[in-house]
């Protein structure tokens, strides 16, 4: 019987890690904030590695789960709900939008919300969304104007950038909040 | 008590009023459509303008806002999966589905007739309960509440039903993120690892909101396309046609809107709860009883219907303690109750003996501002609708920018911003290997609460276990929940006996 390694095994075993570490960590804690730690935690080990151990043989993967179905009326179709699913996009197009994700909080870091989203909005619109440039670049303007504009009217403070303060209220100057 | 609604009536009919009224639908509405945002940031925002206005003026607009915030922030989560509030989770489940197959106009009109009779459920229930109130509330303690959660809890089994392990590992996860923070019981904090940032634990709003909007948004922009799959945006979709149908599908369901308005209405007079809860659990509640509970989640009308009326009605309720003892059932209450001490009306026996008039006024103007909301809500349905057809990634950046002027406004912490980017990435990883989001959300919602109320019973019963069987609406309520686990596995028992008896 072989493993089967790929994305899903890498991260179950990441989420072992991850319950492992805070069941280790709820040690140090008074006994009555343990309980709900030890029995959360602990089922959800449990099923954990019944989804590694499905990985090894798919039988006990399929056994649990019929029993469990069994016991709570599972889907009466026998479908899994990643059967239902599409099939997930490529990993490279993922792992670019994330980027633009995180690309974009921590531009608006740096640099500031203003700024950053008069940037951001036309440039993804036209390099992802393929639309025409003149379009993508009026539309993220007004869009942009009436979110700034009814943000300010609201007193909503805007994220300024870190950096040294160049238009206040607006342009550098900010506090980073303490992580 | 009948002078006192008549009078409320003929306040209500003067013009001011109604624009007042109208006023907080267009700002409730518009806050609970921006992912992240709702009625607390709607209400506080607006709080310091209403300072100098005539009293009831004040409290026309808070129940503009708080009445259309529901509905405000069910047409992303129908639309784009993306929740407005966090309590429209519950509507993701099915409305985004229904939009997929170009049913997107019907889910909205479902949800804005939902929420109707929601509000007039939530009302009715509140004007019925309001000589009863009193015993109402001081009935539950904390192992009243820990039968309820954990009668809560047990929803994760029934959420994860196309999924059993994957669901219990999402619901386990949620729970135990939930514990990272503070404990007051303790003065400990657990998880934090030295951050400051987690001091508080990991927010609500930036959990939510990345878990389900960001996660969707890389999902979307990522596949690229439209809402509406492919083969219904193919055929010609009927969007007006779909409003009476969406209209029939809840007025053709009257024991599951007044259970769904009941139990919103229940949920929201005990203080602490909050409309997530009221709408998680009232949406599983509709799936145990339904006749085909496995099409629960995959586009079902009864789910919108279930979810959204309980949310709505979730107001009424939480009115009744913020009026009658200054206890506000939900955080929004709890800035109305702030607006109310800023008008000089203290909440309390004497607002109920002096000034019944304003709170029949409040009450009927959040149902009348319920029905302009849904008014608004099913005639802008067929074009709200429309959105579905766009491309996918044309939204995209605008969904971002509004996740994050959402997040970010709540506490103005830049910090949060970069929470719900996590969870978001977190989110898509579960979603990729089908992992249910909801029953992350359940445990990660109702997790706090259960371990708060737990050891809170433990302290006042010397940590005897016996606080949850002498109490006795504790016993009902944790057999209730044994009962509802423990059935269905005798009854699996019986027939897998049945079946090796059988020749």
């Amino acid at each position: 019987m072989k493993t089967r390694i790929d994305g899903e095994f890498v991260f179950v075993l990441a989420l072992v890690a991850f319950i492992v570490a805070m069941l280790v960590a709820t040690l140090e804690y008074p006994p009555l904030l343990r309980y709900t730690p030890y029995i959360t935690g602990g089922l959800t080990l449990l099923f954990l590695c019944v989804l590694l151990a499905g990985r090894i043989n798919p039988r006990i993967l399929t056994w649990t789960e019929a029993a469990l179905q069994d016991m709570w009326g599972g889907a009466a179709d026998g479908q899994k709900l990643e059967q239902m699913a599409e099939p997930p996009s490529s990993w490279p197009i993922v792992l670019r939008v994330m980027g633009y994700a995180v690309g974009y909080l921590l531009a608006v870091y740096l640099v500031g919300f203003c700024l950053v989203t008069l940037v951001f909005i036309p440039l993804y619109l036209i390099a992802d969304a393929k639309v025409r440039p003149a379009a993508a670049i009026s539309v993220a303007a007004v869009l942009c104007f009436l979110l700034i504009v009814a943000l300010v009217n609201l007193h909503v403070d805007l994220w300024i950038d870190v950096a040294p303060e160049f238009i206040p209220y607006y342009i550098g100057g900010a506090i980073p909040p303490q992580l | 008590m009948l002078d006192s609604m008549a009078l409320a009536i003929e306040r209500l009919g003067d013009p001011h009023a109604l624009a007042m009224l109208l006023t907080g639908v267009i700002i409730g509405t518009t806050f609970g459509a921006l992912p992240g945002l709702g009625s607390i940031v709607a209400l506080s925002v607006v709080l310091p303008f209403t300072f100098g206005m005539d009293p009831l003026a004040a409290m026309y607009l808070y129940a503009g806002i708080m009445s259309s915030v529901t509905f405000g922030g069910s047409v992303p989560a129908i639309l784009l999966n993306t929740p407005g509030t966090p309590p429209n989770a519950a509507t993701c489940f099915d409305g985004y589905l229904m939009a997929k197959r170009g049913e997107g106009a019907r889910a909205i009109s479902v949800s804005a007739t939902s929420c109707l009779v929601g509000s007039i459920g939530g009302a009715l229930v509140t004007i019925a309960l309001l000589p009863l109130i009193k015993p109402i509330v001081f009935a539950f303690g904390p192992p009243e509440f820990f039968g309820l959660v954990v009668f809560g809890l047990v929803m994760i089994a029934f959420a994860s039903r196309a999924n059993m392990v994957k669901g219990l590992v999402g619901g386990g996860v949620g729970l135990m993120l939930s514990l990272v923070g503070y404990s007051e019981i303790y003065d400990t904090y657990r998880y934090t690892l030295g951050s400051d940032y987690l001091w508080d634990g990991i927010p609500l709003v930036p959990f939510v909101v990345g878990l389900f909007a960001v996660s969707e948004l890389i999902t979307y922009a990522a596949r690229g396309g439209t809402t509406v799959s492919h083969d219904a945006s193919e055929t010609k979709i009927n969007w007006r046609g779909q409003i009476i149908t969406g209209i029939r599908d809840v007025l053709s369901r009257p024991d599951q809107w007044m259970r769904s308005a009941a139990i919103g209405a229940g949920i929201g007079i005990i203080p602490g709860l909050g409309g997530s809860v009221a709408a998680f659990l009232s949406y599983f509640v509709g799936m145990q009883r339904a006749d085909n509970p496995e099409s629960y989640g995959k586009g079902n009308v009864e789910g919108i219907l279930c979810a959204e009326t309980a949310n709505n009605a979730k107001e009424g309720g939480a009115l009744l303690p913020t009026v009658a003892f200054g206890l506000p059932g939900s955080p929004d209450m709890a800035i109305l109750l702030g607006a109310f001490v800023l008008h000089g009306l203290e909440p309390g026996p004497d607002l109920l003996r002096y000034h019944m008039d304003l709170i029949y006024a409040l009450l009927f103007s959040i149902v009348i501002s319920q029905v302009i909301t849904s008014g608004l809500g099913l005639a802008a349905a067929p074009w709200l609708a429309r959105l579905s057809l766009l491309p996918n990634r044309w939204i995209a950046p605008f969904v971002l920018v509004l996740v994050f002027v959402g997040t970010f406004m709540v506490r103005t912490n830049i910090l949060d911003v970069a929470m719900a980017i996590a969870a978001g990435i977190f989110g898509y990883l579960m979603r990729r290997y089908g992992f249910p989001l909801i029953t992350i959300a359940i445990g990660y919602i109702l997790g706090p609460l259960a371990e708060k109320s737990w050891i809170q019973s433990m302290q006042i019963s010397d940590d005897s276990l016996m606080i949850f069987v002498t109490e006795p609406i504790s016993l009902v309520l944790l057999l209730g929940a044994l009962a509802t686990l423990m059935v269905p596995v005798v009854l699996a028992l019986r027939k897998s006996r049945a079946r090796g008896i059988a020749p």
